[in-house]
């Protein structure tokens, strides 16, 4: 059988614990993710807090340099935890990865030391020496480093852009708030907030675990069994809030001393209901602005050599269509002149079929190169997870290979023009409404 | 074709060279649909005066490789994004420093995508239109690296560390130096450079190794008549340091520090020998400054560095370099803060051989998960090719190096007279 047909095993370990595994002996490295899912809601600036401080050390391994040691000593793997933002959810991941015993010199097995030490990372703080939740200078530096990345971010001017334009674009929804909390929320988290958070990831939120290895699966069922097989009370996630987009574009400027503007816009759609025409959204993406083959990369970089890069993207479960370029701020008017346009001609089927041939193929390529990655598996199958689709790769092949440029311009009729953005020089857009 | 394997990761790595000169480097990943494709040269920012095969000597302005790179992906006849896009596959370029390299990945159109590959690069089509077109596109890509603090730091700290050197210039080059750039300057530089002797090619994927290299021969064009090999001209580089202190300011909220320890010399052309500098120089900051430091426990408990601290080494024939970077609102005391610390490790002896076991340890798995998939075989054997070494010479290295070469390297590399600094001050 070939590996796109494959579909990961799937257990049920208790309510809200879902494990999804395939084994692939090619594989050198195996990985296993296991996602703590909860809403963005005023406790998210004690999750992300408290995993920066479980990674400071475990009763067994009291500081980051002994936990970095262990590591070197298991042949360089890897346990970390890391936050994200995922539409309306903040997603806590403990991310494991080791080097099958096959390809050591001593063929040792690795696996269940990590996956031990990834346990105690969230189960088996270290605590303080008075019995307090954590030790109270491990609390204090990390909450100052965390401090100190909020007010850096305007530092990293792209991803600065990027978090100022979804505070416009999705005001009022959850998506809208920052990862990390606010300067305000982090500084009055407590310690026991932090362990309230702690307990909050470890025993409440939904779980999600993904494996992709040489190792049998059943050790990995065994080990999140035991772990996770005994909770029944975890909690569910509330459905993703929908806005509709205003009757009028909103326009925004955020002044700052750059080099290059970043200019962002988005679209809003309604979620597809169904494979077919969450794949047809795919395939519209794809020739809006999905590669150098796009439409936007096409007549922005290289016939009106605008931007150096241009792309678009979806969020598929909340709606969104994002695009995103750097550019000279005086072609601010002439990108979006182009944005518009190149939208309206993919709803209106304005795509020849060598571009829709072009954008298919890609996506298909895309998916026949899955099975040869670990992290490209388990990313793919989380993905399914999260559309709640659960689909081979081939079964996605399939439907792209099925769809008409009709479905193609109907995926594109529903996108909404919402909220254009410019990060730019002070002196450059005074049209637009300044923010800062 | 002459072989490699590695017993313990059961991958081998054929070598051939064709008959116009172009060596090629084959991994067979049998069970894999991606197939990889890397062509590259010992061509990069740095080479801007030259005598070409002629025997002509060439001035050209810096930025020139990366331009060349863009011009190429226009391809002759056709766009080489829409030659690529048609075939579905995932492609880019890069320019760095000292050489320059091509990849496609795909799934099953391997040849059409190698046909595209050694096409596009060796047949250009530079005109002056065609550059022009191209100005403003590489003038934004330019801004955004100068945008970038991590990119703007250290290219400071080349310029305290270098009084003359091309590394003072990133690769993309500058607004102004890449406005100079004309259809003259590409074309020759293409001319020179671009030569069957100097072009590598490495490929991976369920290949037969000689099928493989009957489609290469068959895609290549015979070497060109007569001719030296292009020889770059580089300036004199004094042994010192240029400034032991560069500042500059930048619109960011705390400032950023980048410094670190020049060689005084590059280690020369031998590849053994700047292989093995590159590994033990990464060792030494790495077992005095890695998470796994006793130095990088105590500076993070006492609030020096956060998490955005980091190292690096780098070297080539000329040059070689030990960076550290990082953030502080006080850089003058954060500097002597690592002064010390680098003090500190010199004169810490008796767990070095300890920690390298361990360190030693944690190197082996990560390579052996960086030579997995077929992408990261071909651009390990493309490095590999430019560099002149075997993809698994580094576990032979790895279990050469004694506590002894490591002493040995920290005393020579992290002198104080070898030691500068670059600041990034907001502004």
């Amino acid at each position: 059988m070939s590996p796109l047909h494959r579909r990961p095993q799937q257990w049920n370990l208790a309510p809200q614990v879902q494990c999804l595994s395939l084994q692939e002996p090619r594989f050198k490295r195996s990985l296993l993710w296991l996602h703590f899912e909860r809403p963005m809601d005023q406790f998210r600036a004690g999750r992300t807090l408290v995993t920066e401080v479980l990674q400071q050390g475990c009763r067994r391994h009291p500081s980051r340099l002994h936990l970095v040691r262990a590591m070197e000593e298991a042949y360089g793997a890897q346990t970390a935890l890391h936050g994200r933002r995922r539409g309306d959810v903040q997603e806590i991941t403990l991310a494991m990865q080791w080097t099958s015993g096959r390809f050591l010199p001593a063929g040792e097995d690795l696996c269940p030391t990590v996956l031990n030490l990834g346990k105690e990372l969230l189960e088996d703080p270290r605590r303080g020496d008075g019995g307090e939740p954590f030790v109270a200078e491990v609390v204090e530096r990390e909450r100052q480093n965390l401090l100190r990345r909020i007010r850096n971010l305007r530092d990293h001017r792209g991803q600065y852009a990027a978090e100022r334009f979804r505070e416009r674009m999705c005001a009022g929804e959850p998506c809208a708030l920052p990862l990390t909390g606010t300067e305000e929320e982090v500084t009055a988290l407590a310690a026991s907030d932090l362990e309230q958070a702690r307990s909050e990831i470890a025993d409440r939120a939904s779980v999600s675990a993904i494996y992709v290895g040489s190792e049998d699966p059943e050790s990995i069922r065994e080990f999140l069994s035991s772990w996770f097989g005994t909770r029944q009370d975890r909690q569910a996630l509330p459905p993703p809030v929908l806005a509709e987009a205003p009757p009028q574009l909103r326009e925004y400027f955020d002044p700052l001393e750059v080099e290059q503007a970043h200019f962002c816009f988005g679209f809003r759609f309604p979620p597809p209901a169904d494979s077919e025409s969450t794949e047809a959204l795919s395939l519209a993406n794809q020739v809006f602005g999905g590669g150098p083959s796009s439409r936007l990369f096409q007549v922005v970089r290289e016939q009106k050599s605008l931007a150096y890069s241009i792309y678009s993207l979806i969020r598929t479960v909340k709606g969104h269509l994002i695009v995103g370029a750097g550019i000279d701020p005086a072609s601010y008017e002439a990108v979006l002149d182009s944005v518009f346009e190149q939208a309206k001609l993919v709803a209106e089927g304005g795509f020849s079929d060598a571009e829709l041939e072009t954008a298919r193929i890609h996506l298909i390529q895309d998916l026949r190169r899955i099975p040869d990655s670990a992290s490209d598996w388990a990313t793919f199958m989380d993905r399914e997870r999260w559309l709640n689709l659960n689909r081979t790769p081939a079964e996605r092949i399939r439907v792209l290979e099925q769809l008409n440029r009709e479905q193609v311009m109907e995926a594109a009729q529903q996108w909404q023009a919402d909220t254009a953005y410019l990060l730019s020089p002070a002196d450059q857009k005074s049209r637009l409404e300044c923010l800062s | 074709m002459k072989t490699v394997y590695n017993q313990q990761l059961n991958e081998t790595v054929y070598y051939a060279t064709s008959r116009s000169g172009v060596e090629v480097a084959i991994v067979p990943k049998p069970g894999f649909s991606t197939s990889v494709g890397s062509f590259g040269l010992g061509f990069g920012g740095n080479d801007i005066h030259f005598r070409n095969p002629q025997g002509q000597l060439v001035e050209v302005p810096y930025g020139s490789a990366h331009f060349l790179e863009h011009k190429l992906f226009e391809g002759k006849d056709k766009k080489v994004f829409d030659r690529f896009g048609e075939l579905g596959a995932d492609f880019n370029g890069g320019t760095g420093h000292r050489s320059t390299s091509y990849f496609f990945e795909t799934a099953g159109r391997f040849q059409e995508c190698l046909e595209v590959l050694l096409d596009f690069v060796q047949h250009p089509l530079i005109t002056e239109e065609r550059v022009a077109k191209e100005m403003g596109i590489i003038e934004q890509e330019v801004r955004m690296y100068e945008d970038m603090p991590m990119s703007r730091g250290a290219t400071l700290l080349m310029k305290a560390f270098y009084h003359r050197h091309g590394l003072r210039i990133s690769p993309a080059g500058t607004v102004e130096t890449v406005r100079a750039i004309r259809a003259e300057h590409l074309q020759a530089c293409h001319d020179a450079f671009y030569r069957p002797n100097r072009l590598k090619l490495g490929l991976a994927g369920d290949l037969d190794p000689d099928e493989t290299m009957a489609l290469v021969e068959s895609y290549l064009d015979p070497a060109p008549e007569g001719g030296r090999d292009a020889q770059s001209h580089f300036p004199e580089e004094p042994e010192s340091v240029a400034e032991k202190w560069l500042e500059e300011e930048f619109p960011i909220s705390i400032p950023h520090v980048w410094m670190g320890w020049r060689d005084p010399r590059g280690c020369g052309p031998d590849p053994e020998a700047k292989a093995f500098r590159k590994l033990i120089s990464s060792v030494v900051l790495e077992l005095a400054f890695d998470e796994s430091s006793y130095l990088h426990h105590d500076l993070y408990q006492r609030g020096v560095i956060d998490d955005n601290f980091g190292y690096y080494y780098s070297n080539d024939d000329d040059y070689g370099y030990g960076m550290l970077f990082g953030r502080s609102q006080n850089p003058e005391a954060f500097v002597e803060e690592i002064q010390q610390a680098a003090a500190r490790f010199l004169h810490q002896d008796d767990s070095l051989e300890r920690d390298w076991q361990r360190v030693r340890r944690g190197h082996w798995g990560m390579v052996v998960g960086g030579l997995q998939s077929p992408y990261q075989f071909a651009v390990w054997t493309m490095r590999g090719l430019l560099e002149q070494w075997d993809p698994f010479q580094i576990f032979h290295m790895l279990d050469s190096i004694t506590p002894e070469q490591i002493r040995q390297r920290a005393r020579e590399m992290l002198s104080p007279e070898n030691f500068a600094v670059a600041v990034l001050r907001s502004s």
